[in-house]
């Protein structure tokens, strides 16, 4: 594991763990910190942990502590990260999908209630991406006032797609506690929602969830499994007394949540 | 064995931020010191891109499974998804957002225009601009709330006229109010419903007479030059001549829609050549459109939009209002060049200099810049935007383009291929139309314009608008107009297929940027400087797409392209 002294940024704002310990003290802030940390989670990839490996450069100080380009421009050696290596082929860009795709998206997953009926987000009995909702404040193209369909997630967006997550993935936890039979439940198929699942039943619940929302297929040690199964946990054990959903339930819920927020729901 | 409950207050957030400390899936231990930028995406995650572009939409867990462990793709699911109607779909808003082509102008004027008035609990429809020479008086009055039929101060009288009672004079005119009649109307569909609508509008006389005068003769009372000559004209039968915006005018705007996409459909999933988007004659038109176009177009006043159907448009099928879903192709004649002289492209954009724009923006791939620098040894004043100053830097180009759809009157849908291109006086340009319609200043002044002779100004021809600077030192204009935008469109195909693989502005190199840029989500690196130039690529797909012309195979060989299936 290759080791390196804080950067500028950690020296200021403390380590991620000092990060989760201020979280445990402050829940509200700390829910904040984690939702924009999800959003932002896309863009860094997985890369955030070897700045250095782009660059060659494995040891020594984090280049923005030692800028070394002079006020004369005369040549100098550039920060590890931003010289030497192959330029790296291009790939696709990130956007977010459109609202169109993103209200059939989110109803491809969510499934179906007890009626067979797409379970959507309501609005005053109106899909919320629809333009009868808050399809044209989302910026849904008419092509007379607005011709152009931004492809990144405004906190407008954000917000909203925050509402429609927690409201769909209600419906879904809802309709599923009513299905007796497992394998036509959309969000917890593979365990039992009456505090008997195992912890291999939870894993492998939050492997299919993964694969439903986001289309990766994860292996029961990867992160973002023992995460998701964490959160899972941290639901169930907030669920109040006496709730619609049971506290495993409320625990999937709040599973779905997190991946309906996630960026590579959004992008991809 | 079951598992305990756990029951922590914080605990809830504190995975949460472990979540995302952890950053993007795939980040397992063994890898997290792989950076995943760039590199080649998981099968699932390109199923899940795939559906995205091509279905709208993500792929359900069957999906995923029926692709678990493959190193690859199978082409079957590419041309399954390439097969399906959300495919059809995509595409369609594909080419909204390429075209815009979402119009809504005001269809109506207060001349046929029928509006709803609630009275004593009957609703009676009349027309605002007819009540002047129905009824006289100060010109703002409906008819009373009264049966026409049954009512004994009314009914009508020999030659079929409504009988209205007089109510005096009003402004220095007699007043009269006629009743009402239950008419059933054009776009319901149940013929047992009825409207209450003035006796007045009702009226379904075909032809009214003018006895003397340069307009003697017998007219039609279908057409928005009998609207103010003669009280006996009225809606026609069943109302066809007026119209109402809920829900007529609400239902031309989507038929309109729906009209051009249909010709998208053809061009995309359909079977018929890409480039036939911008070529062809053929045209779908349902019932509402057909019962537009050959009742309510004509009726427009001449100052505002003008959709006046033309013989070289070709043959409206024979169909109802009503007949909503059923769609009809018909061949258009003239300059008619396929999604580019549609109701929606024409009245989207309804100057030809618009038309010309957008086409440049859409299949020519180029846009308008200001000039970054003064403008020397130019007009500073003047009406020709071709040698004024900083203005020519675009109307150079833009002027001659826009003769292009010249033969489509700005502001409307009118086709002018079987218009005079000028008269020689004022007088025959008022009686330029066809002979049964009276004589319209209003008419040539909205269709000519008067040109003095450069030898002698005090003549003047009264010429077709897109014509007025068609001399000598504008020397495009005249054979752009008359070629039609057919040959701009057919010009910029050959580009691509003359060129080669260095159709650098040809039609299909256009679209495969286009296609590029949306499939990619970011523009081509066409920096042929760039280690990362990627002009060869889309220069190879463009020249198989100009042989081809088939847009499925254009878009099959880009989401293969190396750079589609990596991540960003």
């Amino acid at each position: 594991m290759k080791t390196r002294p804080p950067t500028r940024r950690e020296t200021r704002h403390g380590t991620s763990q000092e990060t989760r310990q201020e979280a445990r003290s402050s829940p509200l802030a700390a829910g904040l910190v984690a939702l924009a940390a999800v959003t932002l989670a896309a863009a860094v990839a997985g890369c955030q942990a070897d700045e250095a490996t782009h660059g060659g450069a494995t040891t020594g100080p984090a280049p923005w502590e030692q800028p070394e380009v002079d006020a004369e421009a005369t040549p100098s050696v550039g920060p590890d990260d931003l010289v030497g290596g192959d330029t790296a082929p291009l790939g696709r860009s990130v956007r977010r999908m459109r609202l169109d795709t993103l209200q059939a998206a989110m109803s491809v997953v969510a499934g179906t209630d007890l009626d067979g009926k797409p379970i959507e987000w309501k609005v005053n009995g109106q899909n919320g991406f629809s333009d009868a909702a808050f399809g044209k404040a989302l910026g849904r193209p008419d092509y007379q006032s607005t011709t152009e369909e931004s492809g990144v997630s405004s906190a407008l967006y954000l917000k909203f797609v925050g509402d429609a997550a927690r409201d769909v993935c209600t419906q879904m936890a809802k309709n599923d506690q009513l299905r007796g039979d497992a394998s036509t439940r959309a969000l917890f198929p593979k365990a039992p929602v009456d505090a008997s699942a195992t912890e291999a039943q939870l894993t492998e619940n939050v492997q299919y969830l993964v694969l439903r929302f986001l289309g990766l297929r994860l292996a029961a040690t990867d992160s973002v499994v023992t995460s998701l199964v964490a959160v899972h946990a941290a639901g169930e054990g907030a669920a109040p007394e006496g709730g619609e959903l049971s506290p495993a339930a409320e625990g999937w819920r709040g599973v779905c949540v997190t991946l309906f927020e996630s960026p590579l729901f959004h992008n991809d | 064995m079951p598992r305990p409950r756990v029951v922590l207050g914080t605990t809830w957030a504190a995975a949460l931020i472990a979540l995302a400390a952890l950053g993007a899936p795939g980040t397992s231990r063994a890898e997290e010191d792989a950076c995943r930028l760039h590199q080649p995406i998981p099968i699932e995650r390109l199923l899940r891109r795939l559906s995205i572009d091509l279905r709208g939409t993500v792929p359900d867990v069957a999906e995923y499974e029926a692709v678990a462990g493959l190193d690859e793709l199978p082409d079957s699911v590419l041309d399954a998804f390439l097969a399906s109607d959300e495919f059809r779909l995509e595409m369609r808003r594909y080419h909204e957002a390429l075209l815009w082509t979402n119009s809504a102008p005001s269809l109506d004027s207060v001349g046929f225009s029928l509006s709803p008035e609630t009275v004593a609990g009957n609703v009676i429809y009349s027309t605002f601009g007819r009540r002047a020479i129905y009824r006289g008086g100060n010109g703002t009055h409906r008819c009373q709330n009264k049966n026409q039929l049954t009512d004994p101060a009314l009914g009508y009288d020999a030659n079929g006229k409504p009988i209205a009672q007089d109510f005096g004079v009003e402004a220095g005119k007699p007043l009269r109010l006629e009743g009402w009649v239950e008419v059933h109307p054009y776009w319901e569909p149940d013929p047992s419903k009825t409207l209450k609508v003035c006796a007045f509008e009702a009226q379904t006389t075909a032809s009214y007479t003018i006895p003397s005068g340069v307009d003697a003769g017998t007219h039609s009372c279908a057409h928005v030059t009998a609207q103010g000559k003669s009280d006996t004209c009225g809606c026609g039968p069943d109302l066809q001549n007026c119209i109402i915006r809920d829900p007529v005018q609400l239902a031309v705007h989507r038929a309109m829609r729906e009209q051009i996409l249909r010709t998208i459909d053809d061009s995309t999933t359909g079977g018929k050549p890409y480039s036939d988007i911008v070529t062809t004659k053929r045209a779908y038109y349902n019932g509402t459109l057909t019962h537009y176009f050959k009742h309510l177009g004509q009726q427009q006043q001449v100052s505002l939009l003008q959709n006046v159907w033309q013989e070289s448009d070709g043959a409206l099928p024979e169909l109802a209002y009503v007949d909503a879903n059923t769609w009809v192709p018909i061949e258009r004649g003239g300059v008619h060049a396929g999604v580019l002289t549609l109701p929606a492209y024409l009245l989207r954009f309804q100057t030809n200099r618009g038309r010309a724009n957008r086409y440049r923006v859409a299949f020519e791939g180029r846009y308008f810049e200001p000039p970054s620098t003064k403008d020397e040894n130019c007009m500073p004043v003047g009406d020709d935007l071709t040698t004024r100053c900083v203005c020519r830097g675009c109307h150079t180009t833009l002027e001659p383009l826009a003769s292009y759809f010249g033969q489509f009157v700005e502001s409307g849908t009118t086709m002018l291929f079987d218009f005079a291109d000028h008269f020689t006086t004022k007088t025959l340009c008022d009686r330029g139309q066809l002979p049964e319609f009276p004589s319209s200043a209003a008419w040539c002044s909205r269709y000519y314009v008067p040109v003095a002779d450069l030898a002698d100004p005090d003549l003047r021809n009264y010429r077709l608008k897109a014509l007025q600077y068609a001399d000598v030192e504008h020397p495009d204009v005249q054979p752009n107009f008359d070629a039609g935008p057919l040959a701009l469109a057919q010009a910029d195909i050959m580009k691509g297929l003359e060129n080669g693989k260095e159709g650098a502005a040809g039609f299909h190199r256009v679209a495969v940027e286009h296609l590029f840029e949306h499939l990619m989500k970011r523009a081509p690196d066409l920096d042929v400087t760039s280690l990362t130039f990627e002009g060869d690529e889309l220069a190879a797909v463009a020249a198989a797409f100009a042989q081809h012309d088939d847009l499925r195979e254009a878009i099959r060989a880009l989401v293969k392209l190396p750079a589609y299936r990596r991540a960003p």
